[in-house]
């Protein structure tokens, strides 16, 4: 299978999907007992007043008819007006998503940086102590409440210590840098804004650490029992028995292709830390799209829970194209095929 | 034999143990073995005997954690073995003593180009340039006779076949120049064409190269073509070494003598194997004595003190029997049962396969359509006569399988026609089908697979019973114990799970599933490949009686010509999913006229014959995906000439019912094989 | 020469590589799984005994103590309106843990049968099943089941449902797999080649051979699904207050942490080690399934 056709084949499926997504959550938003037209118009309006907003809004016609209507927006990168903020949906998703993304990030190369060198060491000393403190680790990571590691962690380095913000992104008294790509540490390194650097990194430090050793956890695992598997394969054999040392055996050969099933795995572990963001912005106040997020449902805020569920789902889709590649790029057999 | 200090490996009264759940496992008990510079070494033994753990042990290959020594002495070059640490082994390993193995299509690195994995090995080995080494590392594959060896440093192994890699495999391990070579069974996931190939190509390079090489195998055949010298083992000890010759026209220890006897080479065809009875015992316990004696038709009660390892008459043969050198071997030569001869072939085809084509699809557009097609059967014309034994020989990928899914209507052809008893299964609805089912049944290669591993085994061998509508547990028991009978196994046992059997016990018990409807035809596809010899003549013996007594069909599918030749009364041999020859078991393989199936035959190593075996071309099967043009053989064949590149049809040859397809057929020379 | 000869003393194994003890073996084999096995015969315990372990009633009110610190008389402090915590934490094993195993129980329980039914029908049908489950399972699975709980009325019923569902396409693709994968093999093509339907051989060669890493799976599903509720919970959408709910427990007690760190500490320490009980099981079940293991 070629590249081109597996890029064609996930943008197809991406129709599918956002077609799924638009229809679940439309059908769930007229599930609700609410009515949006009187709560946009507010309490004291008239009836009149909530007719006219429910025309406006386009709520008098039937629904498939809303739904064409809706997608056609959708279509047009109009999500609608949120009745939270009273903003187009798009601008917020705009504003908040680099946050968002940004955390995951630091997240994800926290989780990878400490993740692979321990799952390598676990799979290596099987069945020994370092083993099972290795082992420990992972299952903790994946087992931990994040928001609750997040309460802890500011209770700690806030509360106790006062080292560490608790919430945020920035200091109050700093200007966020110059928008280039919307993430504070890079856009300040880059217009070198060095207290805004400073004061982004540190913010980032608690969430970042709450969000990552949940993945942590299952990218040790996902390492470990990746290694387990290729440690028993003939051509690890074949290396040890032409006297290969062990670090080249373990790194130059095991390593490399423990690593090619793994991509999937970590790829897909970066889909689930956008999701686990909702927890830890909650818990951080981070103003990004998980926090965002549980604030429209909070508030059956419905086009904004629209246009975030439809963004993440094209996000997703769009990630798990690039670990396809990855997977392609990594594995020769696929490679020098296409 | 002393461990003389001229040895380059010495092992000495070695023991080691495996510790598992039901205990230690005693896989090695006082094993002694010498290798001396420049001698190529046979390793002898059925699986379990400790062959391969030797084998291991001598380059320390065996993770520490999942064998222990406990006593005896190993050297390599002087080095104590068991005493260095993990860093000198390091340095011995692929430089002193190298290593290669049974699975060429796992044993190279999938993600990294096979250049860089043979420099990887000399520049570890060796303070020179990486140029230098791309340079030696061609050269070695060159010297291998691997083809365009530029282009191949570049590949990945997936781009090689499994001929191609053992020769990457055998450059790697040549490619520090070691003293000794160690090879577990390096040739046997290989067809036989290309055994061959690298079986010549270690000789040669081993005696140019004056490296000494230890060779494990389980076939004695390949031992003698290939060995100076060689060890038998048995249940992990060492139970007789000689020179090659005197130790297989002269064996002392009844083991030896009861291994070869078991031999289908050796015997007359169609008469009962001298299969070893019992099975090897499982090391659990320490055994005192001799570990044979349990199968050993000479056993005494001294047999149960450990018998010393010597040499009653000429140096360098021994054995391990209080009686080597008295007992001679018997003639194998007995009486032929009655109800072996009783069973009679008729020529009333009972199934007839008419132009049968079969063709898998190879990937698939997005639009459904296949990209390209497996030509599995191109124009199978064949017929199986009720009460014969028609034997399929040919190497992976011929269609042998796919001919066995075929006739079984578990696969339907793409084109031409089945008949079965006159009846065109093509015409049958699915109710009909499932009773004209009952009347063929089959045993797979592999029965630790082919039995539901959650089933007791009265279930088990019921199952088409079952299926057939019979649910009372009462009369499945029942008939559950009669079929045990039947193929030699306790009646008692039906309680018990696969698990508890050994692979011959279960490839009865799979046997015994395939008869439970009464079949006419049974199709054995690779019934005693994944068995060791002992259990392979038991089996075979089994399946011969059966036909006998019951006039059942056989469609046996086999890669072994010994095998085959043995039980068949006629032989088809495939090549790229056609019949190249067909005829009496006698006329194909005795004296073969296709120039493949003379090629085929040729390259398996015989136990009688002196002459190495020729070493045909190192080249590769051609693809069944893009079918060749004309004569499927002609770009192998050494007989070519004009009119190969015409379709060749199976036609007689001569006024006799044998048939070849190939239009040079009466022009070839004749077969001379000793 | 038919007949196996006698058989030698000691040539067959004297244990069988399947049963209880076999398990057991491989239990002491691995110290972290049976911490694992351990922490949940503990909570189970917990779950059942909670009204007679409790030092007090979780719902009693003692104004007179609120915010208390831990001490002897209340081992994990009290809350803001003077609920001992430590009861409340035994009682939560109660809705926590039987959460964790109703969502597991229906999405394995859906998933298998439909996983199994596209497998065996196979086709169009199949096709149209997985496709369709692949675009489920490209949403947003956390944020779905957030919308769902929030539209059907915050509770934890609903949010239990919502997980659940959410999960099912996860158990379709496994079971599916099995199925393939299993269909392969020598003895179903033998069952096969018997003639025998397909149902039948559902029945009798793939479902007992395909339990094994489903239950596997869902040993480790029952951690996540008791994090996944009680994250609900913890951001309004599943357990409400008065009921003794880990998740929701944390999220009141997050307003104290600051001063009172105990009380979002120790709920949330019930569910992490809850959590790590299943997970630690799961993982030693995993291996001990794993055919490579098998007989070491």
């Amino acid at each position: 299978m070629s590249f081109l056709s597996i890029i064609r084949r996930r943008l197809i499926f991406l129709v599918f999907v956002v077609f799924g997504v638009t229809v679940v959550t439309f059908v769930i938003s007229h599930m609700i007992p609410g009515d949006p037209a009187r709560m946009m118009a507010g309490d004291r309006a008239t009836n009149e007043i909530v007719e006219n907003m429910r025309r406006q809004l386009g709520l008098d016609q039937p629904l498939w008819r809303q739904y064409v209507t809706y997608i056609g927006q959708v279509a047009q990168g109009d999500f609608g007006i949120s009745i939270r903020t009273q903003r187009p949906v798009i601008d917020d998703i705009k504003r908040f998503f680099p946050a968002t993304i940004e955390l995951a990030l630091a997240a994800l190369i926290f989780a990878v940086a400490v993740g692979i060198p321990l799952g390598v060491l676990s799979a290596v000393a099987k069945d020994r102590w370092i083993d099972q403190i290795s082992r420990t680790i992972s299952v903790t990571g994946i087992s931990t409440p994040a928001f609750w590691l997040g309460l802890l962690l500011i209770y700690l380095f806030y509360g106790r210590l006062g080292i560490l913000p608790g919430s945020g992104r920035l200091a109050s008294g700093i200007a966020p840098p110059t928008t280039i790509t919307g993430f504070y540490t890079v856009d300040s390194l880059l217009t070198f804004n060095w207290p805004a650097l400073r004061s982004s990194l540190i913010h980032l430090i608690l969430p970042a650490l709450t969000l990552g050793f949940v993945h942590l956890g299952i990218v040790t695992r996902q390492i470990r029992s990746a290694m387990l598997e290729v440690l028993q394969e003939d051509y690890v054999r074949t290396a040890r028995a032409s006297g290969l040392p062990r670090r080249t055996v373990l790194f130059g050969h095991a390593l490399r292709n423990a690593l090619i099933p793994s991509v999937t795995m970590i790829g897909l572990a970066f889909g689930d830390l956008l999701y686990g963001a909702v927890l830890t912005e909650t818990v951080f106040a981070w103003p990004g799209m998980g926090n965002y997020v549980v604030q429209s449902i909070t508030a059956l805020d419905f086009p904004a829970i629209m246009g975030f569920t439809v963004v993440a789902s094209t996000a997703y889709v769009l990630l798990n194209l690039s670990v396809d590649l990855v997977y392609m790029w990594l594995d020769p057999q696929i490679r020098e095929v296409s | 034999m002393q461990a003389g200090t001229d040895s380059i490996v010495s092992v000495d009264d070695l023991s080691l143990v495996f510790p598992t759940y039901h205990g230690d496992v005693r896989a090695l008990s006082g094993v002694t073995l010498d290798v001396r510079p420049g001698e190529i070494v046979g390793l002898v033994g059925e699986s379990g005997s400790g062959k391969s753990v030797t084998a291991m042990s001598v380059i320390r290959l065996l993770p520490p954690g999942m064998a222990r020594f406990t006593g005896g002495s190993l050297s390599l070059l002087g080095h104590d073995m068991l005493a260095i640490g993990e860093r000198a082994l390091e340095d011995i390993r692929g430089k002193d003593a190298s290593m290669i193995f049974q699975e060429p299509m796992s044993a190279l690195n999938p993600t990294i180009r096979i250049g860089k994995q043979i420099v990887q090995v000399i520049r570890q080995h060796e303070a020179i340039s990486e140029a230098e080494a791309k340079k030696r590392a061609a050269a070695l594959l060159g010297e291998m006779q691997v083809p365009d060896a530029a282009r191949v440093m570049r590949n990945y192994p997936f781009e090689l076949s499994g001929g191609m890699r053992q020769r990457v495999l055998i450059a790697m391990a040549f490619s520090c120049n070691p003293s000794v070579l160690i090879c577990d069974e390096p040739t046997t996931a290989l067809d036989v064409t290309v055994q061959a190939q690298v079986l010549a190509l270690i000789r040669e390079r081993a005696r140019a190269r004056g490296t000494a090489v230890l060779f494990i195998t389980h076939d004695l055949a390949v031992v003698r073509q290939l060995c100076d010298r060689v060890y038998v083992m048995y249940a992990g000890r060492m139970v007789e070494e000689g020179r090659t010759a005197d130790l297989l026209a002269h064996p002392l220890h009844p083991y030896t003598q009861a291994l070869l006897r078991s031999l289908p080479e050796l015997a007359e065809p169609k008469q009962p194997l001298a299969a070893i009875p019992g099975t090897v015992p499982a090391l659990l316990t320490e055994i005192k004595g001799c570990a044979f004696r349990w199968r050993c038709a000479h056993a005494v009660a001294r047999c149960t003190e450990t018998p010393p390892f010597v040499s009653p008459g000429e140096a360098g043969h021994r054995a391990a029997c209080w009686f080597a050198g008295e007992i001679a071997p018997p003639t194998p030569a007995r009486s032929m049962p009655a109800s072996v001869a009783a069973g009679e072939a008729t020529s009333e085809a009972l199934v007839r396969l008419e132009g049968v084509e079969v063709g898998f699809p190879l990937g698939r557009s997005w639009l459904g359509r296949p990209k390209a097609m497996v030509h599995a059967l191109n124009g199978v014309d064949l017929e199986i006569r009720a009460g014969e034994t028609l034997g399929i020989v040919g190497e992976s990928g011929c269609g042998k399988s796919t001919l066995a899914e075929v006739v079984m209507a578990l696969q339907k052809p793409s084109a031409g026609r089945i008949t079965f008893d006159g009846v065109d299964l093509a015409s049958l609805d699915t109710a009909a089908l499932r009773t004209v089912r009952r009347n063929f049944q089959v045993v797979f290669q592999d029965p630790q697979s082919s039995l539901d591993p959650r089933m007791p085994v009265w279930r088990l061998i019921t199952e088409p019973l079952y299926v057939a509508g019979e649910r009372s547990s009462r009369k499945l028991k029942a008939r559950a114990e009669e079929l045990m009978r039947q193929v030699g196994l306790r009646a008692d046992q039906i309680g018990r799970y696969p698990h508890e059997f050994s692979g011959g016990q279960r490839q009865r018990i799979a046997i015994a599933r395939a008869l439970a409807l009464h079949p006419k035809l049974v199709v054995l596809d690779e019934p005693t490949s994944a068995l060791d010899v002992s259990v392979q003549a038991q089996v075979l013996n089994i399946l011969m009686e059966l036909q006998a007594s019951l006039g059942l069909t056989y469609l046996f599918i086999s890669h072994n010509v010994a095998v085959v030749r043995h039980i068949a009364d006629r032989v088809a041999v495939m090549y790229l999913g056609q019949v190249v020859e067909l005829g009496t078991a006698a006329e194909v393989l005795d004296n073969p006229r296709h120039p493949y199936t003379r090629t085929l035959i040729g390259a398996v190593p015989k136990l009688s014959a002196d002459t190495e075996i020729a070493a045909p071309a190192a080249v590769d099967l051609p693809s069944n995906v893009n079918l060749p043009e004309g004569c499927f053989f002609r770009e192998r064949c050494a007989f070519k000439a004009a009119g190969c590149e015409k379709p060749q049809a199976l036609a007689p040859w001569q006024e006799s019912g044998h048939q070849v397809r190939c239009h040079r057929a009466a022009e070839l020379p004749g077969w001379a094989q000793a | 020469m038919s007949l196996e000869s006698a058989e030698a003393e000691g040539t067959t194994p004297a244990r069988s590589s399947s049963g209880v003890g076999y398990l057991w073996y491989q239990l002491r084999r691995s110290p972290l799984t049976m911490v694992g096995l351990g922490i949940i015969v503990v909570v189970l315990f917990i779950m059942v005994a909670a009204p007679w372990i409790a030092p007090y009633n979780p719902d009693k009110l003692d104004l007179l103590h609120r915010l208390a610190a831990p001490s002897l008389a209340h081992f994990f402090g009290t809350d803001e309106v003077g609920r001992d915590i430590f009861s409340r934490v035994l009682w939560g094993a109660r809705t926590s843990v039987t959460v964790g195993l109703a969502i597991v129980a229906i999405s394995m329980g859906f998933g298998t049968v439909i996983g199994a039914f596209s497998g065996l029908v196979g086709g169009r049908v199949d096709t149209l099943i997985m496709r369709f489950m692949d675009v489920v399972l490209s949403f947003p699975s956390f944020v779905m089941a957030m919308a769902l709980a929030a539209a059907l009325g915050p509770n934890l019923i609903n949010a239990m449902l919502a997980i659940a569902v959410v999960r099912i396409p996860f158990y379709v693709r496994l079971a599916r797999g099995q199925a393939l994968s299993l269909r392969s093999k020598p003895y179903v093509k033998a069952a096969m080649s018997f003639g025998a339907p397909r149902v039948q051989i559902m029945r009798r060669h793939i479902m007992p051979n395909a339990m094994a890493p489903i239950i596997v799976q869902a040993t480790l599903d029952i951690g996540l699904a008791i994090l996944t509720a009680s994250a609900l919970s913890f951001i309004g959408l599943g357990a409400q207050q008065p009921t003794a709910e880990w998740g929701a427990m944390v999220a009141t007690g997050r307003d104290y942490l600051l001063d009172q760190w105990w009380y979002p500490t120790f709920p949330g320490l019930a569910i992490l080690i809850t959590a790590v009980g299943f997970n630690l099981l799961g993982d030693g079940l995993r291996d001990m399934f794993d055919p490579r293991m098998r007989g070491r």
